[in-house]
């Protein structure tokens, strides 16, 4: 896959993920990896830079006698995940199109 | 390797500004996934070179800091605040002075359009009188009537041509002044408000 496509598809599996509770690093790799492989390294950057973008928000709680930090999604990242669908939602005709009409001739 | 050896190994790879989160993140994902029953050299071995791990990180961090506006520290903040104090005292007195000989070439420039003025006005109101003498002189000697009569004309068109021709020069100079101006506000908004690039997100 393209590399700035998935790099965009990874910031809204993210979201996604988020948008089911607040969660934290190694289960977001376990359940993006679900959809899209993602190692720990790749999803560092993307946390920072979506925090830093206000689309989610960060805090500590103990576990276990550690911390653990949690994300959170803002309203600014929900509003990031409708933007997606709906800019999806026009791609899909375009994908069915192609599907339909590029398909390779027996 | 153990997650005290990768973590040590890892705080010398990573900026200093950086490395407390990285290793949190990373001690807390090797913790994580043992709790979750996996070998704690087996996550380690999983995240690959460390230098690539770095590389990466390094590499995002510049990404990301590319669109943001530099900060200053409180400290360079009072530095460049205690400079701007102490290069009042030649700084006001060379801004003031700056602005003076702005207004002075502003106002010789006014001058020079209105001598223009004035000379192209003479011309024509000492045509008129020309003219006027010349009317007079035509009783008393034909010659001297009609000598008087076309130089006033010439004076008169002359005059008028002056007149024309300063009017041009009055305008282009002021629309010359304008854009100058214009250029000049633009150039200072844009230095204190402008944010060329916006923030990623």
């Amino acid at each position: 896959m393209d590399i700035q496509l998935k790099k965009g598809l990874l910031d809204v599996c993210v979201l996604a993920a988020l948008n089911q509770g607040d969660s934290y690093g190694y289960r977001i790799v376990a359940e993006v990896s679900g959809c899209i492989p993602v190692s720990e390294s790749t999803l560092y950057p993307i946390l920072k830079r979506m925090e830093a973008g206000g689309l989610l928000t960060t805090y500590s709680s103990e576990h276990n006698g550690r911390l653990r930090r949690y994300y959170s999604i803002t309203p600014a990242g929900q509003k990031r995940i409708d933007v997606f669908l709906a800019e999806w939602g026009s791609l899909r005709g375009v994908y069915d199109y192609v599907s339909e009409r590029g398909a390779r001739r027996a | 390797m153990h997650k005290q050896e990768f973590l040590a190994a890892l705080a010398k790879e990573i900026a200093p500004e950086e490395r407390q989160r990285v290793l949190d993140y990373y001690s807390e994902m090797i913790e994580d996934r043992v709790e979750a029953g996996e070998d704690e050299a087996a996550v380690i071995a999983g995240f690959g070179d460390m230098r690539a791990i770095a590389q990466g990180l390094e590499a995002a961090r510049r990404v990301q800091s590319f669109g943001t506006k530099p900060t200053l520290s409180g400290g360079a903040k009072a530095w460049i605040a205690a400079a701007c104090l102490f290069a009042s005292p030649v700084a006001l007195p060379v801004a003031v002075a700056l602005l003076a000989a702005a207004a002075s070439l502003l106002l010789a420039l006014l001058c020079v359009l209105v001598s223009f003025v004035a000379a192209a006005a003479a011309l024509g109101l000492g045509g008129l009188w020309a003219v006027a003498a010349g009317v007079i002189s035509l009783d008393e000697s034909l010659a001297r009537g009609l000598l008087e009569l076309g130089g006033g004309f010439m004076l008169m068109g002359g005059g008028i041509l002056a007149l024309l021709l300063s009017a041009k020069v009055i305008r282009g100079a002021g629309r010359l002044t304008v854009r100058a101006w214009t250029a000049i506000l633009r150039k200072l908004l844009r230095k204190n408000g402008g944010n060329r690039y916006e923030k990623v997100a």
